[in-house]
């Protein structure tokens, strides 16, 4: 939608084609991307990225689109885990992430952890790395997580024969800093009555954050920015929805919900706004305000304290000024699907109507909650109040 | 044993009803214990008469109620003498004696998924339809699943009370083992205040002796493991053995079963 009234939109999504192509299209183990530097690929949202761009190195965050070799997995991982993970396996097994030249997991979860066994067993590479990330936010945690990523540091700076600096890594804060702020700004165009971005847009936008050079990304994002100053969205009666959950494995869907009446104004996703919503608060200790960051910035479902999420959801909902929730969540993610009753029932008591949707990571889901998704959008437009 | 006990609470409304007074935890810790005893299985006895009696006394409030789950450590929780819950033994109990299908429909119709751990949504499930001590406190370890975590802190949410999460590390290193120390100090103290007493160090000590006491008997029952033919089924070791060396450590049943075992099963060598 957005894309034909902005064109710093446009070229963002083709230069992140262009990108995601090249990438993909590299067979050779560990070849550099086109700046020259070595590409990381990263799963999760707690990946501290500042150390690897501190580094010189470059980050991708692996998405697979679905329907792609998640049975290529079935070998090594049982087929009621993550699909997520199974994809990414089943991906990675047949050689798809051939030009990475290294690997950090976050010991996220069960899954990832599972994950990082089998890569490391059965694919390789010179630099696969689990990084260990507590799960609650105190001065102890704080001190085992610095030891760790001092750890981190180290075999990057062995593995990759470079000099991560205090001061790199102050400058690598202050550009992901500024790449949040953007994206911050960006989704707050959607605030008001009639939203800017389709959630499509949105998508793209995401997926250039996490997988173009930070420089670019913020050079994009300013001038869509400035684009969209003084833009007036046309204002519709739309109900307006935020989306809940683990990893958005499908745009589709998104599409599904504008094309049956509905405006995804915004999102609780861990490729959503858990991946940039709270400020590294900087101090003059770089890897400390790293720590307090990732400790303690709006939590996803691994973490103890789950009404902080909560709580956010419902400033999100407020915010955005929205009417319905749809939970997505990957099936068998048990961090998730545990917090949705909990969820549910502060929804409830908040009259916002919410609607449980599964993944799978197949095309498939697509057919199977056309009719549950029409059916809730009615529902908004008649005002009900209750949960489906 | 159980189908005995099956039968005689048939229907769900008779089962719950049953299971829901002290009294019947009573019987089957006495009947349960001469029945296995009779049969040379008197482990299994020792083993059906402590989670019994455990049951019965969160039941009757006896101390401090506190769920714990599997892979937490026990020892801390009989140092600290509070009437620990172990959700995941009365769980696989509840399959056993047919009540694990109805508490997860209880659990699905609260709108937990179909596609999680089912041994968390039945537990979830069996308190949903009051057939478990409501806890005072509720500790859980991270090691080894997501499930655990998630589910006793909703039961902490529901109860109102304190959940203490053991975040257990992924690395082991000089850090990591302090942080665990850090925490385990802290649910020490926190349980020890709602007890109302400080934490007796020297308890935990005893704790512990007796958990490496009837850890010698299990790795000593392992040895016999390994002649042929193996003179303990698979049905025996992952049932009621695999349980009292989840809950037993720390407590003086848990040396009474271990010794039991490994006698009992040097006969069938």
């Amino acid at each position: 939608m957005a894309d034909a009234l902005f064109p710093a939109l446009t070229e963002m999504g083709i230069l992140l084609e262009k990108y995601l192509k090249m990438m993909s299209s590299q067979t050779t183990s560990g070849t550099a991307s086109s700046n020259g530097k070595p590409v990381i690929g990263w799963f999760c949202s707690y990946t501290p990225l500042e150390i690897f761009h501190a580094a010189g190195l470059h980050t991708y965050r692996i998405i697979p689109e679905p329907g792609r070799a998640i049975t290529r997995s079935d070998g090594y991982i049982d087929r009621n885990f993550c699909p997520y993970v199974r994809t990414c396996l089943g991906e990675a097994l047949d050689g798809k992430y051939k030009f990475l030249s290294g690997l950090v997991i976050v010991n996220s979860c069960d899954s990832m952890r599972r994950m990082h066994d089998v890569w490391r067993y059965n694919i390789g590479g010179a630099f696969n790395y689990l990084l260990d990330l507590p799960r609650v936010n105190n001065a102890e945690a704080a001190v085992y997580f610095r030891e760790n990523l001092h750890q981190m540091i180290k075999t990057i700076e062995s593995v990759f024969d470079v000099e991560i600096t205090d001061f790199a890594l102050a400058e690598a804060v202050k550009k992901s800093n500024t790449g949040r702020v953007l994206l911050k700004a960006l989704y707050q165009s959607n605030c008001e009555k009639g939203r800017v971005f389709s959630a499509i847009d949105i998508r793209t936008i995401i997926r250039a954050n996490a997988s173009l050079p930070v420089d670019i990304f913020n050079g994009f994002s300013t001038r869509l920015l400035e684009e969209t100053a003084g833009y007036q969205a046309e204002n519709n009666n739309n109900p307006r929805i935020l989306i809940t959950g683990s990893v958005m494995d499908n745009p589709q869907i998104l599409r599904l919900i504008e094309e049956c009446g509905a405006d995804v104004v915004s999102d609780d996703l861990c490729n959503g706004t858990r991946q940039f919503w709270d400020m590294v608060q900087v101090s003059s200790d770089p890897l400390m305000d790293l720590i307090r960051h990732y400790l303690g910035r709006m939590p996803c479902p691994r973490m103890k304290d789950s009404p902080q999420r909560f709580d956010h959801v419902m400033r999100m909902i407020d915010e955005f000024r929205v009417d319905g929730v749809i939970f997505y969540t990957m099936k068998f993610c048990d961090p998730f699907l545990f917090d949705t009753p909990q969820l549910k029932e502060q929804l409830l008591k908040k009259g916002i109507p919410a609607l449980s949707l599964e993944g799978d990571y197949t095309p498939g889901t697509l057919g199977r909650v056309r009719t549950r998704i029409e059916a809730f959008i009615e529902m908004l437009r008649q005002h009900d109040v209750r949960t489906i | 044993m159980f189908e005995q006990f099956k039968a005689a609470v048939t229907g769900p409304e008779v089962k719950a009803k049953v299971l829901r007074h002290p009294l019947a935890y009573e019987v089957m810790a006495a009947l349960g214990k001469r029945y296995y005893t009779r049969r040379g299985k008197s482990a299994q006895g020792i083993w059906l008469d402590a989670i019994s009696r455990q049951m019965k006394a969160a039941l009757e409030r006896k101390g401090l109620v506190v769920w714990g789950n599997a892979f937490f450590p026990f020892e801390l929780l009989y140092g600290l003498g509070v009437t620990p819950v172990h959700p995941e033994s009365i769980v696989a109990t509840a399959a056993v004696i047919g009540l694990s299908r109805g508490a997860i429909a209880c659990a699905e119709s609260g709108g937990y998924s179909s596609d999680i751990c089912s041994f968390y949504r039945c537990a979830i499930g069996l308190d949903a339809e009051g057939l478990l001590p409501a806890p005072d406190v509720v500790v859980s370890s991270s090691h080894l699943c997501d499930g655990a975590v998630k589910s006793f802190y909703n039961i902490s949410r529901k109860y109102g009370c304190a959940h203490c999460l053991l975040d257990v590390p992924y690395h082991h290193t000089e850090k990591s083992r302090k942080y665990v120390a850090g925490q385990l100090r802290e649910l020490a103290q926190i349980i020890a205040e709602k007890q109302g007493k400080p934490f007796d160090e020297a308890k935990l000590a005893e704790a512990l002796w007796l958990s490496n006491e009837a850890s010698g008997y299990q790795l000593k029952v392992n040895e016999l493991r390994k002649k042929r033919p193996c003179p303990l089924s698979a049905e025996d070791a992952t049932s009621y053995v695999s349980d009292m060396q989840f809950f037993s450590p720390g407590s003086p049943e848990g040396v009474t079963f271990f010794k039991t075992l490994y006698e009992e099963v040097k006969t069938r060598v």
